[in-house]
């Protein structure tokens, strides 16, 4: 079942000199196993639109229908959408706390009614799926692994929930390109096995290489919808949006400036270098 | 972890009257955690458990006195006892811990915070009574009753405040006070 | 709630004659009408003070329901501090006693007392800081720190700390609004009835922020021992501009105030 958002409104600090509105009239419709990239300039609405979609805001118009009911319902359960949809925040490192890490990554099992060996067996698989041998690491401080290992606990700890849907807010900010690499994998790996992926970032490449279907955010509008494709064959509306498009896309429109006949639709390395390839034969053959 | 510096203790004691500030209104909105829990007293036992009693002096009077400046909260009205209170915790717990040698860490910090606590708590009290009722009336009831109101933020700094050290100790942002007897 | 809310008592832009005064002479004032109000204990005195209340309100154009509006929430500490008082005033003439409670005129009276001067000073520093924007109200409490160094005080690392402090702040507010929303998303609950529970939960919140706070401490630490730094002394700093006239009127008054209370 999709996620339905319906004249999604938000305004801070309503009825006050300090009122501002973050979010305008959005309506959307997530379908499940979809992987969404959400793109948008700083101050764009793009987390208070991740705020709303995971229920810890309340709109101010405008409702989000997940799997059939409105979270923000008066009879919704909220910890039933916890459950349902996990959250990694910008730099998730920062929200552990436990004395070891399997009683960190195992924090989000707490309330929801497994027994012991099955939040063990959880634990052990969010862990494992994170990279990390689980006999080895169990039993450590959280607190004194390196950068890159605390933001695979903390990954793990909201994984550790099985989550039909994913958001992620500029989850590879910080990582170093091999752990990029990986932890883009991981996700592919997840969104293949049936999980809904709802990533924000401001890294085009990374948008226009993994995501099925992008959002554009500008002001709080909604102002774009489509595939990387189509939204990235625009490069100066998107430059007008202050967002870049991918490194990939950029060569290709560069590439046809200078006159080579390359097709407007690439957005990733996989289909530039064939076509690259393609019309240096091509050329080849003409001369 | 290299010593602590005077630069270094200064701005951690700043980062702790930031964090006088920051914490209640972390805990705003969930009820009734402001005034059960007291968050804005631990930044200041930390300040002085790791600082010192100069810096968690200084903790204790601005921290409540930042809070106040900026959101009215602590009311006005409470802001003098208040900065006793905190001022005392500050003070009492970093020099309990100059005093107290015992080999164990843990032990050290429950000592030297349970003395603060029973300080401070017990001079809030005569503090509210000179201000409101300017010593007309029962000071031990203002004692009594600051100290029995307030025993759910006790138990929680109690078990709260030796936890975030160890954290500290262990993520190397602090250095750890017996090296040679922890791993 | 997200902490982007407004609290009550925080800044409000205006034009009026409270607003434009210099922040210094606002502290102060509020410093001397708090004293004025704590030595009021008759009825002229009660009712000078209220006079003033209703004209400060009056020229600061607040709508009176922002000026209250602490005070409501307040409601049962108003409560509580009173019957406190009323039962645990030891007067000669208890109209009834049990062990260490005893019920008195006397005892309603002092409660009465007690709550007035809370709420008017909890009205008077609403009003202040409603009218006083919050960098204004630091650099005055700054400058009224300058009397340290007379005392041998290190007035100048004392102001760095907290010029330092008031920076943090920002950076400190919006990771503590991250850790408690990504907390929350993990499954973190702070409705539970069970006070340990309750309790329990603020461990989530409270050791991130600590550890966040902490290494943000040891960096700037780090760069500015890197730079040289050795003390707030070594810098030159901004001179403070005179206060106006005006300024020193509104000490003035606020002065005479406090001494009609000592008369009366």
């Amino acid at each position: 079942m999709p996620i339905e958002v319906k004249n999604l409104s938000f305004t801070y600090s309503a009825g006050t000199p300090f009122e501002t509105s973050a979010l305008k009239n959005i309506s959307l419709e997530i379908k499940n196993g979809e992987f969404i990239g959400v793109m948008g300039h700083t101050g764009c609405g793009k987390s208070t639109l991740i705020r709303a979609l995971a229920g810890l805001l309340r709109p101010s118009e405008g409702s989000i229908v997940v799997d059939g009911s409105d979270i923000n319902g008066r009879r919704y359960d909220r910890s039933k959408l916890r459950r349902k949809l996990g959250v990694v925040f910008q730099y998730p490192e920062c929200q552990l706390f436990e004395t070891t890490v399997e009683k960190d990554v195992a924090f989000g099992l707490k309330h929801s009614g497994l027994n012991k060996d099955e939040v063990t067996e959880r634990v052990r698989w969010a862990l494992e799926i994170c990279g990390f041998d689980f006999e080895k690491i169990a039993k450590a401080s959280p607190m004194g692994l390196s950068g890159g290992e605390k933001r695979r606990v903390a990954i793990a700890g909201v994984l550790a929930v099985k989550p039909e849907y994913l958001i992620l807010d500029e989850p590879i900010a910080g990582l170093d390109p091999l752990g990029r690499e990986a932890f883009l994998e991981l996700i592919t790996g997840l969104n293949a096995d049936g999980m809904t992926i709802i990533m924000v970032s401001h890294n085009a490449d990374c948008i226009g290489e993994y995501a099925r279907r992008v959002l554009l955010l500008n002001g709080g509008e909604l102002v774009g919808d489509g595939s990387p494709q189509e939204l990235f064959s625009d490069v100066e509306r998107m430059r007008s949006l202050h967002l870049g498009v991918s490194r990939s896309r950029e060569i290709a429109w560069l590439l046809k400036k200078g006159g080579m006949d390359i097709p407007q639709d690439i957005c990733s390395y996989d289909r530039l270098l064939p076509a690259v390839l393609a019309h240096l034969r091509g050329g080849d053959e003409h001369d | 972890m290299r010593k602590m510096t005077a630069v270094k203790k200064s701005i951690i004691t700043a980062v702790c009257i930031a964090l006088c500030y920051v914490l209640p209104l972390m805990f705003h909105g969930i009820q009734n955690a402001g005034s059960i829990f007291c968050p804005m007293h631990i930044p200041v036992f930390i300040c002085g458990l790791i600082c010192g009693w100069p810096y968690g002096l200084l903790c204790g009077i601005a921290g409540p006195l930042l809070s106040s400046a900026l959101t009215g909260m602590p009311p006005a009205a409470m802001l003098p006892s208040m900065m006793v209170e905190l001022a005392v915790y500050g003070a009492v717990a970093g020099l309990m811990m100059k005093l107290v040698h015992t080999k164990s860490t843990y032990a050290d910090l429950y000592i030297s915070l349970i003395t603060a606590i029973v300080c401070g708590r017990v001079l809030a009290g005569v503090a509210k009574a000179l201000i409101f009722a300017r010593g007309s009336y029962s000071m031990a009831a203002w004692v009594a009753g600051n100290v029995v109101t307030s025993w759910p933020g006790t138990v929680i700094q109690l078990v709260f405040i030796p936890g975030i050290v160890f954290a500290l100790m262990k993520a190397n942002l602090i250095p750890r006070r017996y090296p040679r007897l922890e791993d | 709630m997200s902490m982007t809310e407004r609290m009550t008592g925080q800044f409000i832009p205006g034009a009026s004659l409270l607003h434009s005064l210099d922040a210094r002479a606002k502290l102060f004032g509020f410093i001397l009408l708090t004293a004025a109000v704590i030595l009021a204990d008759t009825v002229a005195g009660y009712a000078l003070i209220i006079a003033l209340m209703l004209l400060l309100t009056a020229v600061s154009k607040l709508p009176v329901s922002t000026v209250v509006g602490s005070v409501r929430r307040m409601f049962w500490f108003f409560v509580i501090i009173f019957i406190m008082n009323c039962l645990f005033y030891s007067a000669e003439d208890p109209i009834w006693s049990w062990w260490i409670i005893s019920l008195s005129k006397a005892g309603a009276v002092q409660g009465f007392n007690v709550m007035f001067r809370i709420l008017i000073i909890l009205v008077l520093s609403n009003i202040f800081t409603l009218v006083t924007p919050p960098l204004e109200i630091t650099s005055a409490i700054q400058s009224m720190l300058k009397p340290l160094k007379l005392l041998r005080l290190p007035a100048d690392d004392i102001a760095m700390i907290i010029s330092v402090a008031i920076q943090f702040i920002p950076t400190l507010l919006q990771e503590a609004d991250t850790i408690k929303m990504a907390q929350i998303a993990r499954g973190a609950r702070f409705e539970s009835r069970k006070l340990h529970e309750r309790a329990a939960a603020m461990l989530p919140l409270i050791v991130p922020m600590f550890l966040s706070a902490f290494k943000r401490a040891d960096e700037l630490a780090t760069a500015m021992e890197a730079r040289g730094y050795r003390g707030a002394k070594h810098r030159s700093g901004k001179k403070a501009a005179p206060m106006p006239a005006g300024s020193y009127a509104s000490i003035l008054f606020c002065a005479a105030v406090c001494a009609a209370e000592i008369i009366i």
